[in-house]
């Protein structure tokens, strides 16, 4: 059994974390230096803090980091793992302001002074420097393009994110919540967009299902007896206390919440949740 | 409301409504005049025992929970969230009056090494001041109530003396009323430093009940507190769970109750990322009266199994092998809890123990205060040297 035990650990090494040195490319006129920690989940508060726990909570998986010096000039790339390209979004977003420059790397990525961020596949690289220099922010874009070449991963967007309706989405707010979806324990995996359409300011959460039954089971606890998995599309409306008043509605393994809007929008909630049930 | 759009509503307090509503959340908070309150050392504040550490919660519905529930101070730092944790507390704060909640930031200087926690050329006030002039705009606020350096690990650091002037101008301006460290790593060291320099007037500490070295941090507690300085906890529940499974969890109240039975301690921090979180942590505001219970049980995961290591080297003396067995449990997490084969070989080729390193001994006389059968796990592991690295790597 041990054997079969180990073999098995010997597959899965193999395909997965080979080489994570090998993201970090050398670049030109830069010493690399790598002899830095892997931080994984159970020391990543040492490194980054209580910044860790939102990590955490995205089911992050380890850190490797390369710093590049020039002289007085220094790089550092961290390169972040999670489990599958929804919770790499996930941080990301968390991490991102509508107000950024947003560039073209990886599956999106933006320039700020002294940082320059993105996500592609399951990783969410951030390169820093505490110089000023143009020729360092200059430096920090190519070793993001060259790392973003090295990642494994597509340059899309989760899929599910396509069913958002583009009226009235706010750009670039769009998130992802592995856990405690809406102050829920038993709400989780679901992405999030925010919307603004003439006075109205809403959010529409749509789950990532693991399986019907799973989205059916938590629809059946935020719905209770009212909940009847027979009903081709199940429409529910109800106050949830401090979310206020919620517009659910579910068909087949698609889950999708509004929160923001008044009992008189419900026109307005049924409309947005037509088009995605589509 | 058209009913063909909507097919059930429970507006009219229809059955079946399984969620946390406004009524029940209401009626599981204290009455304000039940709150327990200890006062944060020299700074005169009374704060509720149980505060909020918002540090991952990007939902403003649940801090209005904890905030109507009667909790007053909360925490977050410059570098949460990239900044959106300090947005999100300043777009809930603005319409409330400011002297009805406590509100701490941190900021971390820069250029502090990560691994030795000293500073180096790159750690400026004006990077510290920039910083923090950016938080106060995120929190559209005019001052802080506590600004903390943020990860202090040094007495060097905590020493620094153009971040600490920078602090202290701060206050003169008043944009902070106090200042203060937080550190969850040389926890002791920091406090005593603390201490000696006789500016700080707050401190925020890891404290909970699975620490290996809480004699010398109750022994810090002890000396901060005659100082003045008033003590925060955070990290008080352990990490939530003894594994990476998470099938074994921490009993939040309890762990909350153990930290506030140190009377050293005036409030805690723990993050909340849902409503039963903060219904949870609402009621020991009122009561935090730790039950024989709820202390043999924490004792009892303190001593559970489990996959992480607290690295606190109690058990190296015990070995006649001098095995190097902190970096052989983290090996064993390597493969066991991530399988990552290669990471462990790494680990384990970087030590000179061998692919059977406890044969020489008949039984195991090192003791692990976390219970971890070592020679189980020792044994196991070091079968990995045998394993050709180019098959795993």
């Amino acid at each position: 059994m041990k054997h079969v035990t180990i073999f098995f650990f010997l597959v899965f090494a193999f395909t997965a974390l080979r080489g994570q040195q090998e993201m970090f490319p050398p670049l030109k006129g830069y010493k690399q230096i790598s002899d830095y920690p892997v931080y994984t989940p159970e020391d990543l508060w040492d490194y980054i803090n209580g910044a860790a726990d939102a990590y955490l909570a995205l089911g992050f998986r380890d850190l490797n980091i390369n710093e590049y010096r020039k002289g007085k000039q220094s790089l550092k790339a961290e390169i972040y793992s999670f489990g599958d390209e929804a919770t790499a979004f996930g941080i990301y977003s968390l991490e991102r302001s509508p107000s950024y420059k947003f560039i073209n790397l990886g599956v999106q990525g933006y320039s700020e002074e002294g940082v320059v961020n993105f996500f592609k596949g399951n990783f969410y690289v951030k390169i820093m420097t505490h110089s000023g220099s143009k020729k360092a922010a200059e430096a920090m874009i190519t070793l993001a393009d060259m790392i973003a070449e090295r990642i494994e991963g597509g340059n899309e967007f989760p899929p599910l994110l396509k069913l958002y309706p583009a009226e009235g989405l706010i750009a670039n707010q769009e998130t992802y919540i592995m856990e405690g979806v809406l102050g829920h324990d038993f709400l989780h995996d679901s992405f999030r967009a925010s919307y603004e359409l003439d006075n109205d300011r809403f959010d529409i959460y749509l789950f990532n299902s693991k399986s019907k039954q799973d989205i059916s089971d938590m629809a059946q606890r935020l719905a209770g007896d009212a909940y009847n998995a027979g009903e081709e599309s199940f429409k529910y409306v109800f106050d949830d206390g401090f979310n206020g008043l919620l517009f659910m509605a579910l068909q087949g393994d698609r889950l999708i919440i509004i929160s923001g809007l008044d009992r008189e929008k419900a026109a307005l909630a049924d409309r947005y949740i037509t088009l995605m049930l589509k | 409301m058209k009913r063909r759009t909507f097919l059930r509503s429970g507006l009219a307090g229809a059955a079946g409504l399984a969620t946390i509503n406004h009524t029940a959340l209401a009626g599981d908070r204290p009455a304000s005049q039940e709150i327990i309150y200890r006062t944060l050392g020299k700074t005169g504040l009374k704060v509720p025992v149980v505060s909020f550490g918002v540090m991952r919660s990007d939902n403003n519905a649940l801090v209005k929970a904890a905030y109507e529930g009667g909790m007053r101070m909360f925490d977050t730092a410059h570098g949460y969230m990239n900044g959106r944790n300090e947005e999100m507390l300043g777009s809930f704060f603005e319409s409330l009056p400011r002297e009805s909640f406590i509100l701490a930031t941190k900021v971390k200087p820069a250029g502090v090494d990560s691994r030795t926690g000293l500073p180096s050329k790159d750690t400026t006030a004006e990077d510290f001041l920039a910083k923090f002039e950016l938080s106060l705009t995120r929190l559209k606020m005019d001052y802080v109530d506590i600004l903390y350096m943020h990860a202090a690990d040094s007495a060097e650091i905590v020493r620094h003396k153009e971040i600490t002037a920078a602090m202290l101008d701060l206050k003169k301006k008043g944009k902070v009323r106090f200042i203060g460290v937080s550190t969850h790593k040389n926890e002791p060291l920091v406090i005593g430093t603390m201490v000696e320099e006789g500016i700080w007037d707050v401190v925020l500490t890891a404290y909970n009940f699975n620490l290996a070295h809480l004699d010398d941090l109750n022994s810090a507690l002890e000396s901060a507190a005659k100082a003045g300085l008033g003590v925060v906890a955070m990290k008080t529940m352990a990490g939530g769970f003894l594994d990476k499974e998470k099938t074994k969890a921490v009993n939040p109240q309890a762990a909350l109750k153990w930290a506030l039975s140190n009377p050293n301690v005036h409030t805690t921090i723990p993050g909340m990322t849902t409503f039963d979180h903060v219904n949870a942590d609402l009621k020991v505001l009122a009561d935090i009266t730790l039950t024989a219970e709820e202390k043999s049980g924490l004792i009892a995961a303190a001593a559970s199994g489990g996959l992480y290591c607290n690295a606190c080297q109690n058990c190296l003396k015990g070995c006649p092998a001098n095995l190097p067995i902190p970096e052989m449990m983290r090996a064993y997490m390597y493969a066991y809890g991530y399988g990552n084969l290669a990471m462990a070989s790494d680990l384990l080729r970087e030590t000179d123990a061998t692919s059977e390193p406890c044969t020489l001994c008949e039984t195991c006389s090192a003791e692990c205060i976390k219970g971890f059968d070592l020679r189980g796990k020792i044994t196991d592991i070091a079968r990995l040297k045998n394993v050709p690295y180019d098959l795993i790597a």
